[in-house]
């Protein structure tokens, strides 16, 4: 009897459904999801806060404009700290919670595990940041960048770096995947153009005393050094370099560069030249949009609010080109067309990388006021 | 040859600068050991505390105008030693005592707990960002060859070295000239016969927690002012460190724990010069099991007799 009444409703609740909708058009239907993963926390949160804040000027501005596929849009934040360990367990969380886009990981030690898992189960991950080569190296087809590789901006930053004339090099790294890379190919690249690198060196993050480096660099004469890691290990070694006497450059790559640095190492910082990729908030097809996020109290040219935003943009393209947000669709039309996007012509390869990712790489130069200026070598 | 003579001096400035850290930290560890036989986990993000609340109090003095590093420092000194002895003597009081005298395991799981809970309550209280301070004290002196290789002293390194060299002494008077030192030391001799002759373990055991927490709050606000960053992360790798250091230099001795602090942090600072900063960690554990195996209760420590 209870079954019955059961299937009576049910049927009352579909016909009902189907007058409702009927009568209006549109319905609310279910949200199209877009996680972002990034560190939210930790000690790289900056970078997070500025992809998150990308991010989400880009759905606001999608779902002003109505949505997706006449669906609204909605965006998950899922933070993994920077930690390998952590971004797998966010991998799953998005898989399991059947979220088939994802812009991120920040960090490249998290997005190659992570990248693992969405593969798998057919998620498409664009990666505003991630720079190691090995991401898009494996034959992955849901995987993606808006960024250049390391072993583009290693030419880069090393041409940087023999445009500066120094006598002795040292290359730093972190151990960490982002770090190692860039720093190893860094030192591969100023070796083959001829420039002296005296010293390649490791050292651990999270520490709390790099003098012995400097004292160290102080004693190999060197005048250059680059570091690969991020900003907080190098805001650390900068300031000890100045206590410690040491009055060499300091070159680093995009980990560094953002003006948390300058907070934490104050005048020490002043005069680092860092690679990131290219900003275009100077752009005047961007003028009216870094207008925008001025107003929500974010400033453009932070190194991956733009990026982010390009990638949320590029994605909703392609989802309307193929009309359906199915992922297996979704991944051929984000290889079929050049997307327009706030970071230029976005056009990817059959590995996900960028074509041209070499040109999108720009040296910047901080002053101890915490701002930035484009350097030309 | 003069060069490599004041590369070898700098290197030994930074080995004593971290060295005076690691000691003064190492006392903490030690010295619970030595009474109640755990390892109080915990004690790296006691250190971490206290360069928080030393951030904070010299915040404070200098939107109040105070601009003097003597009176910032001093100020930052005493609000440090005094709320961090409240929070090691709390730990104790909350995590510990209520699971003395059973499984020493259990003590050990409460401490690595306490760990976690401290670190997430600094993250969430203060955000999980790095928080930074400019230089206090700048300036310093230079050695040696203008052309060559000249060694650096700042002026903060020196105020570090005076004030852990005062700290420990001020502890070792402590424990070897006053009643209640007296009463430390027959403690951790013999807790169950101290408190049959009536003194107030209780209170001794809670004391110790107190003076390992102000020892490590003297190299919290030193190091957290002289380094200049602090995260909520801090104390893990340093309080590690310095846990290494007690056991290097004979887990429940005093001055085992401050020669062992010295001596890792000289090692640390020669390999990061001489090799390479990638062996450091090797070399400093390296040295601890060399010593382990020579002398298995550390440099200064004493064969634990085995009680019947």
């Amino acid at each position: 009897m209870i079954k019955h009444t059961m299937k009576a409703l049910g049927v009352a609740a579909i016909a009902l459904a189907v007058a409702a909708c009927s009568e209006k058009a549109d319905e609310p239907k279910e949200a199209i999801k877009i996680a972002v993963a990034g560190p939210f926390s930790g000690p790289l949160a900056q970078f997070g806060e500025m992809q998150i804040s990308g991010a989400k000027k880009a759905v606001a501005d999608l779902n002003a404009a109505g949505g997706l596929l006449e669906r609204p849009v909605e965006l998950v934040e899922l933070d993994d700290v920077c930690e390998p360990k952590q971004a797998t367990t966010v991998a799953n969380q998005v898989v399991s919670a059947e979220i088939s886009f994802v812009i991120g990981h920040l960090c490249s030690s998290s997005t190659l595990p992570a990248s693992d898992v969405y593969e798998d189960a057919g998620v498409v991950m664009i990666t505003p940041a991630s720079t190691n080569p090995e991401i898009t190296e494996r034959g992955y087809e849901y995987v993606f960048r808006t960024v250049g590789r390391d072993d583009q901006q290693g030419p880069f930053a090393a041409g940087v770096v023999k445009s500066l004339a120094p006598t002795n090099v040292a290359v730093v790294h972190d151990k960490s995947a982002y770090g190692e890379g860039l720093a190893s190919q860094v030192n591969e690249n100023l070796k083959s153009m001829g420039v002296n690198v005296v010293m390649y060196e490791a050292i651990t993050a999270g520490e709390a005393d790099y003098s012995p480096l400097i004292a160290k660099l102080k004693a190999e004469s060197i005048d250059l050094m680059f570091f690969g890691g991020y900003d907080p290990e190098l805001a650390k070694i900068m300031r000890q370099g100045r206590d410690g006497g040491w009055t060499g450059q300091f070159v680093g790559g995009d980990g560094v560069s953002n003006n948390k640095i300058v907070e934490a190492a104050g005048e020490a910082a002043d005069g680092l030249i860092a690679t990131q990729p290219k900003s275009y908030d100077g752009e005047a097809s961007n003028a009216a949009l870094v207008a925008e996020f001025e107003a929500l109290g974010v400033n453009a040219s932070d190194t991956f609010v733009l990026p982010s935003y390009a990638a949320v943009m590029a994605l909703s393209e392609a989802i309307t080109a193929a009309g359906t947000a199915d992922t297996a669709a979704v991944k051929d039309a984000l290889r079929k067309q050049v997307f327009s996007t706030a970071v230029g012509n976005i056009q990817w390869d059959g590995k996900g990388d960028i074509v041209g990712g070499e040109n999108t790489f720009a040296a910047y130069l901080w002053k101890k006021d915490g701002t930035a200026e484009l350097k030309t070598f | 040859m003069a060069d490599q003579f004041y590369l070898f001096i700098q290197q030994l400035f930074n080995g004593f600068t971290l060295g005076s850290a690691y000691a003064l930290i190492a006392i903490g560890y030690t010295m619970v050991y030595g009474i109640i036989g755990m390892i109080n986990f915990a004690h790296g993000e006691v250190y971490m505390i206290s360069s928080y609340i030393g951030f904070i109090v010299i915040a404070a003095l200098m939107m109040m105008g105070v601009d003097s590093a003597f009176l910032l420092i001093t100020g930052a000194m005493i609000v440090a030693i005094t709320l961090t002895s409240v929070y090691g003597f709390s730990i104790e009081r909350v995590a510990y005592r209520p699971v003395r005298g059973q499984n020493r395991l259990i003590a050990l799981i409460s401490a690595i707990g306490m760990s976690i809970f401290l670190q997430n309550y600094v993250r969430v209280g203060q955000s999980s960002r790095d928080i930074a301070m400019p230089p206090l004290v700048e300036g310093g002196w230079t050695f040696g060859n203008p052309d060559g290789f000249e060694a650096t002293l700042t002026y903060m390194r020196v105020v570090i070295w005076v004030i852990t060299i005062a700290a420990m002494i001020a502890l070792t008077l402590f424990v070897t000239r006053t009643k209640m030192g007296r009463a430390c030391r027959a403690c951790s001799e013999d807790l169950g016969m101290t408190n049959l002759l009536g003194i107030n373990t209780n209170f001794i055991i809670a004391l110790t927690f107190a003076i390992g927490a102000a020892m490590a709050a003297v190299a919290g606000v030193l190091l957290g002012t002289f380094y200049g960053v602090i995260n909520p992360y801090v104390g893990f790798i340093l309080g590690l460190k310095a846990f290494t250091a007690a056991v290097l230099g004979g887990i429940g001795s005093i001055p085992g724990a401050m020669l062992g602090g010295m001596l890792l942090g000289i090692a640390e600072a020669m390999t990061a010069g001489y090799l390479s900063a990638e062996y450091k960690d090797v070399v400093s554990f390296g040295l601890l099991i060399l010593v382990l195996l020579f002398r298995p209760y550390g440099i200064l420590g004493k064969p634990e007799v085995e009680k019947v």
